[in-house]
């Protein structure tokens, strides 16, 4: 579990804390795709974003590349 | 014509003989109530007829182009809307029973100007619950069902309108594309879906998904018919902040019939993804007619193209558990599990991952930007495969297993990160008889081009004449 992007521990923590709640297999499957929701997440670290401020929305203004 | 051709003729076709009262929109709207009747119970595309509703205006457009006020090529053209665009005096439900008794006051700015434009409204579609899901599942008003094979999924989350403009039930219909939910089922039910630039069409009354990247637009059955919708409800709208200030062109003016001089680019990702080989073949096929006709097809790179999903998941995720965490808290156990589960995981989402996630937009942004720079549209799949069983989790795309979700939106996510139009325009059929899109993108606000492009292509084949068997 060291590699995965969240322990199962932190998990139910978190979800504690956000007030989820469910059967065991329901928590089970959203453990399961909390993990790879995570991991994309994280893949994107493999971006170059140097000097990149984040772009809150495309602007419609903007009108042709360049 | 005959009631069934009136059903399956396109409004470019339909209007000039309202127009000179050859035909009435009585009789049109009549086919199509028909034809709702008939296919309903195989398709599941409504969510809410509205036959009263629909012949009262039908009768009104009537007695008005009789006298002479004559509006222009919508007027007497039944529509649907996907259910999530809100109509006044009309429930809106977007696709849960939760808001089964939602009934707006006001229209959507794109309903408001359907009903200027003198459309008739027919109904509300179904829809992949609250749009989020590419499959067109609905446990709360039934599953939606592909017109080629009601075993099959129509694609979402748009699934009511894909399969209610494939099977004739109307002219019309609209779609909203967070992910590909426009492009998705316009593939699968092979019809054409315009995903416009983002702010180029209002979303002011549209219940959102993602605020980034949510864009309504036309799904009908020909090229011309997707201009002509544009003429109608494309425009700045000052309720919607995010709406684009710039003129809007008749774009009917753009279909000229000819792609010499266009270069086209193809990105080599597109080909290396899982690709089911049949689907290959055709959009080869499809590529290679634009050449013929006097395209420059080029392969090109799209440097950021394997961090889309993850760019478009992150940001998708935690917008939309932003816009639906109140409704997660008081009916959670009312949503569709697929649906519930997701809209939890985005609540992990870190507002540090959120704008990371940003970041890669900007970068991904910025590089597709200066691959159009070098070609004026990049073209290639709308889907890796064909439509696929309902419930199916996994897909077969080429030796890939690939799971459903990641698969069907594999190819359309980038153009909702970037915003750039894009458009699905048919281009064959598998060996089974399903239908197979081919997708153009262009630069933000050039439309005209996507539009051109594509309807260059179909004019050239027949694929878009094709009926469904339903």
């Amino acid at each position: 579990m060291e590699n995965t992007p969240m322990s199962r521990e932190s998990f139910d923590e978190s979800a504690s804390r956000l007030g989820i709640t469910g059967s065991e297999a329901h928590m089970d499957e959203l453990f399961r795709q909390v993990q790879g929701v995570l991991a994309g997440a994280r893949s994107l670290g493999a971006v170059d974003v140097t000097y990149v401020e984040p772009d809150m929305a495309f602007d419609p203004s903007s009108g042709q590349p360049g | 014509m005959n009631e069934l051709e009136i059903c399956f003729a396109s409004a470019a076709q339909l209007a000039p003989m309202i127009k000179s009262c050859e035909l009435s929109p009585v009789e049109i709207v009549e086919a199509h109530l028909s034809r709702i009747r008939d296919t309903e119970p195989v398709l599941n595309s409504f969510i809410t007829v509205l036959p009263d509703a629909a012949m009262t205006a039908a009768r009104q457009a009537e007695r008005d182009i009789r006298a002479g006020r004559y509006r222009g090529p919508l007027h007497g053209i039944p529509v649907g809307l996907k259910d999530l665009f809100n109509t006044g005096g009309v429930r809106t439900t977007s696709g849960s029973r939760i808001y089964d008794n939602y009934v707006p006051s006001q229209d959507c700015t794109v309903a408001a100007r359907f009903r200027e434009a003198g459309a008739i409204l027919l109904g509300k579609l179904n829809m992949h619950q609250f749009a989020y899901g590419p499959t067109g599942e609905n446990p709360d008003y039934g599953h939606m069902h592909n017109p080629w094979d009601p075993d099959r999924v129509s694609g979402g989350s748009s699934g009511g309108s894909g399969s209610a403009a494939a099977a004739g039930q109307c002219t019309i219909t609209t779609g909203s594309d967070t992910g590909g939910s426009i492009r998705i089922p316009a593939a699968l039910c092979g019809i054409v879906g315009l995903k416009p630039t983002y702010g180029r069409v209002s979303r002011h009354g549209l219940t959102p998904l993602a605020w980034s990247m949510d864009h309504p637009g036309p799904m009908v059955r020909t090229v011309e018919d997707a201009a002509i919708t544009m003429n109608v409800i494309a425009g700045h709208d000052p309720n919607d902040v995010a709406s684009a200030t710039l003129p809007v062109p008749d774009f009917t003016a753009a279909l000229t019939g000819e792609v010499r001089g266009l270069r086209i680019g193809v990105p080599r990702q597109y080909m290396e993804a899982p690709l089911d080989p049949e689907v290959r073949q055709a959009i080869n096929e499809a590529l290679e007619q634009m050449e013929k006709m006097g395209a420059d097809v080029v392969e090109v790179e799209f440097p950021e193209f394997d961090h889309a999903a993850a760019i478009s998941t992150t940001m998708l995720m935690a917008e939309a558990s932003a816009c639906f965490r109140d409704l997660l808290a008081s009916d959670g156990n009312r949503l569709y599990e697929p649906v519930r589960l997701r809209l939890e995981a985005g609540l992990f989402i870190s507002a540090v991952d959120y704008l990371r996630a940003q970041q890669a937009r900007a970068v991904f942004d910025r590089a597709a930007r200066r691959l159009l720079e070098d070609v004026d549209l990049l073209a290639g799949p709308t889907e890796p495969v064909t439509a696929p069983p309902l419930l199916q989790q996994q897909v077969l795309a080429g030796e890939h297993e690939v799971g459903t979700v990641a698969a069907l939106t594999q190819y359309t996510r980038p153009y909702n990160i970037t915003g750039f139009p894009a458009i699905s325009v048919p281009c064959g059929f598998s060996s089974e008889g399903l239908p197979i899109g081919l997708q153009v993108a262009g630069r933000p606000f050039d439309e005209e081009t996507v539009l051109r492009a594509a309807h260059a292509y179909e004019q050239s084949t027949n694929w878009h004449t094709r009926r469904p068997p339903v």
